[in-house]
């Protein structure tokens, strides 16, 4: 427990000693929601029904283009085969990874969606369902990116193809996601959509990381 | 048959037997299940001939989800036993798989602007093989992309057996996702209750279909045997390999 405390520590500090490129995600859904809204005409009224599903995508494409580097720098710099030898199991090394990245990349998004909810004047019920659905369903986007980008550490041009691998594990959660914010104002979270998020996050978690642990464990074969 | 087939050696012997075999048998069968489904099958009282589309397209989309769950029972297969046959095995199922579900895709959007008046629609079945082809891609983007091919072997098959996993979940959503959404039902002929006349040419194109997979997927595989053995790079000390046939 101690090393899993101290790896996740590890990567919140090097982050935060990184001038602030952890927060380009945050950037890019801000530019991404703006974007859509000039090209949608502005206008709240056709808007408001599209931005649950807008905010998802800002959040799923930000997150995407964060999966390339998760891994990248432990393997380019050695510290993966450090831990290796240090004999921490290198499951417990991709969960600590993947605990860091949530904090360091869905928690701003989390915090920054009362902003987003400005940007297209939403209601109460679908900014908390907006809420509730990115907090059930991220586990289970950080874990299938974490695969992707576990499959692709050190070899050029991965970008598109993580993308591409990625895209189809998570089109459950897009789907499921969307739907469960319109719906948490007549079901709340007994909604049947957040019982399938968590089943998906939990299959996810469940699937994600050891397979991400493989995949590196593959890479320094 | 596994177990028979393992052996490098036997499988060649076998294979150099069984492509031109299977090749001639998807021959006589595709050709006589289009005979039977273009001129001798009944007419639909109401899509009329445009119901013959089914007899290309039904088939195919049934070898790209087989083609898909071959692969991934072959990834297992060598994921555990690191058996090189089955990763050759799993990788040249990929493009013929990916072929199969694009013809199906092609053919059904023909036969959907027919009877639907659409080329495209949201339905889905037309989603979930939609995203079954992108996994497909995806697959083998990462042979193609990674060039040691020890590693590509064993990367690509964590990639089918964890898209495997999903199939059914996104199968799942996107029906649910299109029975909330979708307005317009539209009805598929359905399988069983098919009179012989249908039955039979979709039954000969089937198997037709599945013994071309088979030449072409044999063919791949003793082309890679034999360009394996052509490179002669050094082989990995204690592992099975290729170059050694």
């Amino acid at each position: 427990m101690g090393r899993l405390h101290s790896m996740i520590l590890r990567d919140i500090h090097i982050a935060f000693r990184s001038g602030g490129a952890w927060l380009m995600g945050l950037v890019f859904f801000a530019v991404f929601l703006s974007l859509a809204a000039i090209a949608l005409g502005g206008e709240f009224k056709t808007l408001r029904p599209l931005a649950p599903a807008l905010i998802w995508l800002a959040t799923v494409f930000s997150l995407l283009f964060s999966f390339e580097h998760l891994f990248s720098g432990d393997a380019s710099d050695g510290s993966l085969e450090h831990v290796k030898l240090s004999g921490m199991s290198i499951t417990a090394y991709v969960f600590a990874k993947v605990c860091a990245h949530w904090l360091l990349s869905i928690l701003p998004l989390i915090l920054a969606l009362p902003i987003a909810a400005l940007l297209f004047d939403l209601q109460t019920p679908i900014l908390i369902g907006l809420f509730m659905s990115m907090i059930i369903a991220s586990p289970a986007l950080v874990c299938y990116g974490a695969f992707s980008g576990a499959c692709l550490v050190g070899f050029k041009g991965g970008g598109f193809l993580l993308v591409l691998l990625t895209i189809p594990l998570i089109i459950p959660v897009l789907i499921f996601a969307v739907s469960a914010v319109n719906s948490y104002s007549d079901a709340g979270l007994f909604a049947l959509e957040f019982q399938a998020l968590a089943g998906i996050s939990l299959i996810a978690t469940a699937i994600g990381i050891p397979a991400a642990a493989a995949a590196l464990n593959v890479m320094m074969e | 048959m596994i177990n028979f087939l393992a052996n490098p050696l036997r499988f060649k012997k076998f294979a150099t037997v069984a492509a031109p075999l299977f090749g001639l048998l998807a021959l006589i069968l595709i050709s006589s299940g289009l005979y039977f489904g273009l001129f001798n099958s009944p007419e639909d009282q109401l899509q009329g001939h445009s119901v013959r589309i089914m007899y290309v397209h039904v088939p195919a989309v049934w070898l790209g989800m087989a083609a898909y769950a071959g692969m991934a029972v072959a990834s297992l297969l060598a994921y555990i036993w690191r058996h090189p046959l089955s990763d050759e095995l799993a990788r040249a199922l990929a493009l013929p798989g990916a072929a199969f579900t694009a013809l199906g895709l092609i053919t059904g959007s023909l036969w959907g602007k027919t009877s639907w008046g659409t080329f495209w629609q949201w339905d889905g079945r037309m989603t979930s093989t939609l995203i079954l082809l992108f996994l497909f891609i995806g697959y083998m983007a990462v042979w193609a992309s990674i060039d040691d091919k020890r590693r590509a072997a064993r990367i690509a098959g964590l990639v089918a057996m964890v898209g495997s996993i999903n199939l059914p979940i996104i199968k799942f959503s996107v029906d649910w996702w299109n029975t909330l959404h979708q307005t317009s039902s539209v009805s598929m002929p359905n399988a069983p209750g098919l009179p012989g006349s249908i039955l039979l040419p979709l039954m000969l194109m089937t198997f037709g279909y599945t013994f071309f997979l088979g030449w072409v997927v044999l063919n791949r595989m003793l082309n890679e045997i034999a360009s394996a053995k052509t490179r002669r790079k050094r082989p990995a000390a204690g592992s099975i390999s290729m170059e050694k046939l």
